[in-house]
């Protein structure tokens, strides 16, 4: 089910009526009930994948839990290749079968590995993620393992967070999702407006801009380089509000039961550098992998190495974004300007400059600029039509007649508006005092009537 | 919590009964109030009664290619963006329920048989007319239909845009001409513009082929991207006449031998016509329809020859295009068409 359909219109207020004339003993049960109806909404049958994924890592946990040594470690090994299998079988299969293919058949030998005609199961990257934390967790003795089967598939499962994160931790979500702290009026005020802000980046900002965005990305090189040059700033700003769209949706659904999830963003588009940026974006992941992978990884090993590791993990947070080398290739040029900023800062002279007014702008403007160039790799249909777009960037940058008249410059005065329509609406509704909120509600309600598109499009990071 | 309960319920009631309001003001004062709209051409298909009206149903290419004042003074152009067979269906079935007997233009292109109703049929053209007959049940046959379509306050959510730019777009200006429901352009693109537009239709062009030629080939691997990419491909570079929408067609035209069906396939860039993988299947559809439809007469122009300054893009024409297009046209259906 879509938060930007009528059914999760309909869908939430009956969720949130029964969750609070339950017994507090028995939300869990409507809990995942609803979670199950609203992940069956999509495919029914991938719900196997993730009763598949529970009940491993229930299991996992318990018997890491009852064991010490090498058998501990092995129950771990086997969470973690139950739940990688499950990933590399759905999302990675056909990527690596094309790629052996071709270099079977390059070296003239026959490939006949059939690839896996299926759908890939919506935000499997998510819960997989999200599951696989609990058992290191478990296995670092830094959580108990859950012993109620139903709260840990609830965990799992739960469906505010369920296909596009924010990943959770179980230290935080478990106990919330067992005994839910009761409903104040701040957190509804809180939900209320984070549900507005989300739909509002969502139906107005990231599904109007797709439709700019979609036209020129699904004909390379059909724009001038200026045009590309600028629906590019409009893909990072839609792939911005499309997923935090979600999230704040997401976290403004859980709040109405008094759960409180994680912030996934905070204000990434103004970063001095990409690392910052990169702990702002996707907070969730960064801080999974941080935790889970590089510092397991980088833990003692000389600054030249934890150079490579960290272009290593940003090649790994490309490659779970998706299967493709587009999305290698965006990893890995995260990850080497990362660590290329990280050196470049550190040089002594230029020390001064870099904390001077001046400097800070300029790195910001370069930043968002290395997000934006990056994110053509994120969009393009392949690695030729990403390549071609930045070419076509640099050797076609200009205005032309056909596009005054045509009107593009319109659209994209449009498309600055609803950019500076969500910063003003971010901004509004951090300063109001709780009587003046239903100016905002109004205003937001207003906004998303008028604007709304109801394409119904799919967020980005469903497919994740 | 029992004062912010009541508080919101209020709310929601004062925020209601506002967009009531509002639903009822914008139907009278802005959605119907051009005439050259998607939505008023529903309407105005529906309750015009003149017995000399010839009706051309067709895409956006239909709307800038047919211009009424040159075809017949009984042509109005019911043309829309983004519309096939599964909108012309429609408008076919309301049209031939007529007791007129002129011609019917119809106008056809290599993706007229697709069947996309997500795509083609507009939920803010048929919304404000569902106390037209068959319109809803139109709508829940194509897949299209909503509960809260019947709910006024919350039907046109998703829409307004559509009918604010009408409001603002459905106007002459300097080189805009707005005539019985054609819309002419007096744009020409800069060559460099025509020229990447181009470019961008042969890349596709040379990616279907690569794609089709490793699939034909065993020694070759096609990998799920490319199988995908290909499909997309496909849709816009492919002729796709399903049967059964095809046999439907026949139906209605066969439904009114009395009633002439002239199916026009436009002029199109050379490089469009060009990248139809499989054109030869369209002139033998042509072949057999008009060989089984004494009614139905084929006006092909796919080909004709024109210059890149005929055009508004890669693949609209512009004013100039349209004049040349219809001259030709009016001269070869003179009989079909009318007085002018």
């Amino acid at each position: 089910m879509l938060f930007n359909s009528f059914q999760y219109l309909l869908f939430l207020p009956l969720v949130l009526v029964a969750f609070h004339l339950l017994p507090k003993q028995y939300r869990w049960v409507m809990l995942l009930g609803a979670s199950c109806w609203f992940y069956m909404a999509f495919v029914p049958v991938y719900i196997l994948i993730l009763a598949f994924t529970i009940l491993v890592d229930y299991f996992s946990g318990l018997l890491i839990e009852g064991s010490e040594g090498r058998r501990r470690k092995g129950w771990l090994i086997a969470s973690i290749v139950a739940n990688l299998g499950v990933l590399a079988v759905f999302k990675y299969w056909n990527f690596f079968n094309y790629n052996i293919g071709e270099v079977f058949r390059d070296l003239g030998f026959g490939y006949g590995v059939p690839d896996l005609g299926m759908l890939l199961p919506i935000g499997l990257s998510f819960h997989t993620f999200q599951s696989l934390s609990y058992t290191i967790e478990v296995y670092r003795k830094r959580e108990p393992a859950e012993k109620h089967l139903g709260i840990f598939a609830l965990y799992v499962m739960y469906f505010p967070q369920l296909v596009a994160g924010p990943i959770e931790r179980a230290g935080r979500l478990i106990p919330q999702l067992r005994n839910a702290p009761p409903l104040e009026p701040e957190d509804v005020r809180y939900a209320i407006n984070k549900i507005l802000l989300g739909y509002f980046k969502k139906v107005v900002v990231a599904d109007n801009l797709a439709v700019f965005v979609d036209q020129l990305f699904g004909h390379v090189p059909s724009g001038t380089g200026l045009q590309y040059y600028v629906v590019a700033f409009m893909f990072s700003v839609q792939v911005f509000c499309d997923f935090s769209g979600y999230t704040d949706i997401a976290l403004g659904s859980a709040r109405l039961m008094g759960i409180r999830l994680m912030e996934n963003f905070d204000r990434p588009v103004w970063s001095g550098n990409l690392g910052e940026f990169w702990s702002k974006w996707h907070i969730s992941l960064t801080t999974w992998v941080r935790d889970y992978v590089f510092k397991p990884w980088a833990a003692g090993k000389p600054r030249w190495a934890a150079g490579l590791i960290t272009v290593a993990v940003f090649v790994l947070i490309g490659f779970w974004h998706g299967a493709s080398w587009n999305f290698l290739i965006f990893g890995l040029l995260n990850g080497v300007f990362v660590v290329g900023q990280y050196r470049f800062a550190a040089i002594k002279w230029l020390k001064p400059f870099n904390k001077s007014r001046f400097g800070k702008v300029l790195w910001s403007v370069w930043t968002l600029h290395l997000v934006v160039f990056f994110s053509i790799f994120f969009r393009a249909a392949d690695v030729h039509d990403a390549f071609a777009i930045i070419a076509h960037i640099f050797t076609d940058f200009r205005v032309s007649a056909a596009e005054l008249q045509s009107g593009f410059f319109a659209e994209m005065a449009m498309g600055f508006v609803l950019i500076g329509l969500t910063m003003c609406t971010a901004l509004f509704n951090r300063q109001l005092r709780f009587k003046y909120n239903w100016l905002y509600v109004v205003g937001m309600l207003v906004l998303i009537f008028l604007l709304g598109t109801d394409a119904q499009n799919q967020f980005i990071y469903f497919q994740f | 919590m029992r004062t912010l309960i009541r508080n919101s319920i209020l709310f929601l009631v004062a925020f209601a009964t506002v967009a009531l309001l509002f639903d009822a003001l914008f139907t009278r004062y802005v959605i119907f109030k051009v005439e050259h709209s998607n939505q008023g051409k529903v309407r105005r298909l529906f309750e015009s009664t003149d017995p000399n009206e010839i009706p051309v149903f067709g895409s956006s290419k239909a709307r800038s290619a047919f211009i009424p004042d040159s075809l017949g003074s009984g042509v109005y152009n019911y043309a829309m963006e983004k519309c096939n067979f599964d909108v012309i269906g429609f408008l076919m079935e309301v049209e031939l329920a007529k007791p007129r007997n002129t011609a019917i233009v119809v106008e056809f292109n290599h993706r007229f048989f697709v069947n996309l109703p997500m795509h083609t049929v507009n939920a803010a053209t048929f919304v404000p007319n569902l106390d037209l007959p068959g319109v809803k049940d139109y709508m829940k046959r194509m897949g299209r239909w909503e509960v809260r379509y019947e709910l006024s306050g919350l039907r046109y959510f998703g829409s307004y845009q559509d009918y604010l730019r009408y409001s603002a777009r459905e106007k002459n200006s300097k080189n805009k001409q707005l005539v019985r429901g054609a819309m002419l352009m007096d744009l020409v693109p800069s060559r460099e513009v025509f020229a990447n537009q181009l470019t961008a239709r042969y890349i596709d062009i040379g990616k279907r082929s690569a794609i089709v030629s490793k699939l034909n080939d065993l020694k070759k691997g096609v990998s799920v991207d490319e199988r995908r990419a290909l499909q997309g491909l496909d849709l816009q570079l492919l002729f796709t006449g399903p049967a059964e929408r095809i046999a439907r067609f026949e139906e209605l035209v066969a439904s009114r031998p009395d009633r002439p069906v002239l199916l026009v396939y436009t002029p199109q860039h050379a490089s469009e016509v060009e990248g139809i993988a499989n054109y030869d299947e369209i002139t033998a559809l042509f072949a057999g329809l008009e060989k089984r439809h004494p009614n139905l007469h084929i006006f092909n122009y796919a080909k004709m020859p024109l210059p890149d300054d005929h055009f508004k893009n890669s693949s609209h024409l512009n004013n100039a295009g349209a004049r040349a297009f219809c001259t030709s046209f009016r001269r070869d259906a003179d009989v079909f068409l009318g007085p002018r």
